[in-house]
Formats: C-alpha cells, sequence, structure tokens
C-alpha cells in the first residue's frame, strides 16, 4: 500500500515521535515524584531518581533520532538548521518550531544535569524548571504537526500522558510547605487553564478537517465539497498511477460472496486525512457496506492542493470486497469529481469491476452511496 | 598502590575535595541539606537519620568496600550537600 520504502523515515519519524512524548511525559512524572520525594521499601527516593534520570536520557536519545529521521527524510524541506534554530522552517513553521523550542529547552536541562557537579546547584535548578516548559511544548507540537493526533488511540495516549502530567503535578502543588500557598494554587490553576485551552485549540484545530492546510502545509482536504457545494474544488486527476489497472471494463466476474452486479448500498465509515513529509496530502477512507450487501471498501488519494480548496490527485488505490476478502478487487481511482468518485478494479484474475461512490464527509466520518456501473454510463470516456 | 586521584566536585574550592582510595570520610552540609535522603537509602551502614530526617554522620573514614556508593551518594544527593573530604587523621 503507501508504506512504501520511500516512506520508512516518515513512518519511523512519526514513530519516533510518539515514543518520545511518552518517554518524555514518563520523564515529567518521574522528575515530579522525585521533587515530592515519593519513596517505598521497594522503590527508595534514590532509585526514582535514578530512574528519571535513565528514562530522561532514552528521551533525548529518541528526540535526537526523531530529529535525525526528520532531516535525512529527503522529501522533507527541513535542514539542520531548523532542528536547532526555531521557526526557521518553511514546513509548517510554528509547529515545527515548537518541536524545535522543545529540542533546545530539553537540550539546556540535560546538558546542565550531565554537568551538574560543575554548574552549581542553583543554575541547574533554574534551569531544571525549564523541563515543565518543555513538555507542553513539545505536546503543542506533536498535536500541531503530528500526522495522527486524530486518531482515536493518539487521543487516547495524549489524555493519558496529559492526565499523567496534571496529576503529578497537582500531587506536587499539594505536598510540601504550605508556604506559598497563593503561587500553588496560581499554579495549578494555571495548568488547568493552559490544559483546557489546548484542549480547545486541538478540538477547533488540529483534530478537524483543513489543519493540514491552515498549519502552514500547501494542502487542504477531499470533503470540503460536501459542505461548500458551490464551491466544488478541482479534483480531476491528472495521471493515473498505474495505467495498467486503469483500463475501463466494467466486465464483472465475481467469486466467493460478492454478488454479481449491478448492486448498490450505502456506505458508512471512516476518513484519515495525513500530510506525507514531500507536502502531498493523503486522504485514505474505509467504508462498509449497509444492508444486504456485505462489502468492504478502502480508498486512498495522494495528490496535491488545488486552487480551490481540493485535492489534485496523483496517486490513488482502492480496493473492495467481501469482509473476508477485503481486497478482492483492487485498483484505483479513474476519476474524481468534487464528492464522486470512479472506480476501476480488477480481482486477481483480470475480471474487472468498475464503481461510483458519492462520499460526504463530516470531520472523520464518512457516509456515501456505492453502485456498480455498466460500461457507458460511469463517465469513464476520459479516463485514461 | 592506588594513586591519589584528585576530583572537583565544583566549581568553588568550598566543593574541591581531593579523594583518595583509602581515607576520606563524609560529610554534610547542614545549610544546603533539605533531608531527601539518598544517602541514608545508600549508606545505611554510616549514615544515620536524626529525628527530623537529616542525616547523622560520624568522622570515620569511609570503608573502601562502601567508596563506589559514597561517591555515588554524593553525585546524586539533589541539594549537592554531600561531600567526601579526605579524612583529617590520613596516614597517608
Amino acid at each position: 500500500m503507501i508504506a512504501t520504502s520511500s516512506h520508512l523515515l516518515w513512518y519511523t519519524t512519526r514513530a519516533i515521535g510518539v515514543v518520545a512524548l511518552l518517554l518524555l511525559t514518563g520523564t515529567v512524572v518521574l522528575g515530579v515524584l522525585t521533587s515530592v520525594r515519593f519513596g517505598t521499601t521497594q522503590w527508595p527516593r534514590f532509585a526514582l531518581q535514578d530512574l528519571h534520570r535513565r528514562v530522561s536520557l532514552l528521551s533525548m536519545i529518541f528526540i535526537a533520532l526523531h530529529v535525525v529521521t526528520t532531516v535525512s527524510d529527503s522529501y522533507a524541506p527541513i535542514g539542520w538548521v531548523s532542528a536547532i534554530v526555531p521557526f526557521t522552517s518553511a514546513y509548517r513553521r510554528l509547529w515545527l518550531g515548537l518541536g524545535t523550542v522543545a529540542v533546545d529547552l530539553l537540550l539546556a536541562v540535560t546538558i546542565s544535569s550531565l554537568l551538574r557537579q560543575r554548574v552549581g546547584y542553583r543554575a541547574w535548578r533554574a534551569l531544571h524548571w525549564l523541563a515543565y516548559a518543555s513538555w507542553p511544548v513539545a505536546l503543542l507540537h506533536g498535536i500541531g504537526t503530528g500526522t495522527d493526533p486524530h486518531l482515536g488511540w493518539m487521543v487516547l495516549l495524549t489524555i493519558v500522558c496529559v492526565a499523567a502530567v496534571l496529576a503529578s503535578i497537582g500531587w506536587r502543588l499539594v505536598s510540601g510547605w504550605p508556604a506559598k500557598a497563593g503561587m500553588r494554587v496560581g499554579a495549578g490553576a494555571g495548568s488547568v487553564l493552559v490544559v483546557i485551552a489546548m484542549a480547545a485549540w486541538a478540538a477547533s484545530g488540529p483534530l478537524r478537517p483543513g489543519w493540514a492546510a491552515r498549519a502552514g502545509t500547501p494542502a487542504s482536504l477531499l470533503g470540503r465539497s460536501q459542505s461548500a457545494p458551490g464551491a466544488s474544488p478541482a479534483t480531476q486527476a491528472p495521471s493515473a498511477p498505474s495505467p495498467s489497472q486503469a483500463s475501463p471494463s466494467s466486465r464483472s466476474s465475481t467469486s466467493t460472496s460478492l454478488p454479481a452486479p449491478p448492486y448498490r448500498a450505502n456506505l458508512a465509515g471512516s476518513v484519515v486525512r495525513s500530510v506525507q513529509s514531500n507536502g502531498l496530502e493523503q486522504v485514505a477512507m474505509k467504508a462498509q457496506t449497509q444492508g444486504s450487501l456485505r462489502a468492504v471498501l478502502d480508498m486512498v488519494i495522494l495528490g496535491n492542493p488545488g486552487s480551490l480548496g481540493g485535492v489534485v490527485m496523483q496517486q490513488s488505490q482502492a480496493s473492495f470486497g467481501p469482509p473476508d476478502v477485503p481486497s478482492q478487487y483492487q485498483g484505483n481511482i479513474v476519476r474524481l469529481d468534487g464528492s464522486r468518485i470512479l472506480l476501476a478494479l480488477r480481482d486477481r484474475t483480470g475480471g474487472s469491476l468498475s464503481l461510483r461512490v458519492d462520499v460526504s464527509i463530516v470531520s472523520t466520518r464518512l457516509t456515501g452511496q456505492l453502485a456498480s456501473v455498466t460500461s457507458g454510463t460511469g463517465g469513464f470516456d476520459d479516463g485514461n | 598502590m592506588p594513586s591519589e586521584r584528585r576530583r572537583r566536585a565544583g566549581g568553588h574550592d568550598e566543593h574541591a575535595t581531593v579523594v583518595t582510595a583509602t581515607a576520606v570520610r563524609l560529610r554534610v552540609d547542614p545549610i544546603a541539606c533539605d533531608a531527601f535522603g539518598y544517602c541514608v537509602e545508600l549508606l545505611p551502614e554510616i549514615v544515620g537519620l536524626d529525628e527530623w530526617g537529616f542525616p547523622v554522620l560520624d568522622d570515620t573514614p569511609v570503608p573502601p568496600y562502601l567508596i563506589d556508593l559514597a561517591k555515588r551518594a554524593v553525585r546524586d544527593c539533589p541539594r549537592r550537600a554531600l561531600l567526601l573530604e579526605r579524612a583529617p587523621s590520613s596516614p597517608g
């Protein structure tokens, strides 16, 4: 599918970024536990501090790998300067720059800790406070420019991380000396406000359609046409990537549990949008038929932004089949016109199938209709 | 046989300590100490606790088999309140 070798670095970058977030969260939580002097007979305080140090070094290693894979990904226009100097990247200047800020802060924290015996206690402690700043900045970076934050499991991970850090900070604020109670209350209220603001921002920005374009990536979304019917996006397919599969023929040789065409069915599914490292936007749609016809449909569109807010498709892939054999038919999109998609598919024996799919996309939900088409009625006259 | 090793524990002179393999002792800076207790956990053999949770040290030299742990306790002390220094009655 899409995960070809040229995308390996991009997937690696994303995966390492997620792991780095988890490790950084663990570092912060362990550090706070250290500062509230948590300790049991099984976990003496010095051991907790040691764990904090080791996890922090591990997270720095993963962050370094995250930077290296990002920069060395040849498709991404992100240079080494942008890895050190914030807000110098042409690609999502703000959101990538926040990651750079986090890296710089964490470098200061890490180096001062490695040289703790030399920099003096006060300087070390002052620098160590930056760790509290680096974590939300890193999280903002991940939500703002990450490919996956809208995915369910990533939302869950993010919530778990935020809850863990909030809980540990709360513990820190209520433990210890009662002096500076006003400052503690203020810090706690400030932390909660920051989280609420971030949640509201995430819900209105990165977790909604169109974020990729607003985040500074020249890309936009397929599903716009439904919400703005007057401005149907320019979604022509300039080139089909695999012409061998694009020859339109609607003679079908169905097998197993798919009925013989013609048929039509309602669709329900989900849409995942992401931006590739080379700036192309990917729209992945997965849907299941409703009703008597039982089948699953997968479509992936990869393309550049169009002038009217659509995706100018460059590549596409599609598969269709019964739930047991979801990719019985494989092929690609031969025409994309607003919310209407025409598919040319073949099965392994060479039998071909043409489908017309009308999709309606709201946020990440996809609904629509699917219908088999016969030659001449599907609008394949200008297909490849 | 083990030669004297010089270790600068800090940038200031009051943190400079000379650690020998044989006759060193631990000292706690009572001003800096905040009773985190790592030294007590790491070196229960030679570090006691007072009723407030602060470490209590005597002047006896650190036994050789505890030298590494003592160095770690010095390194890990969150307040950098623990020092290794040459025992005053070192035979040399």
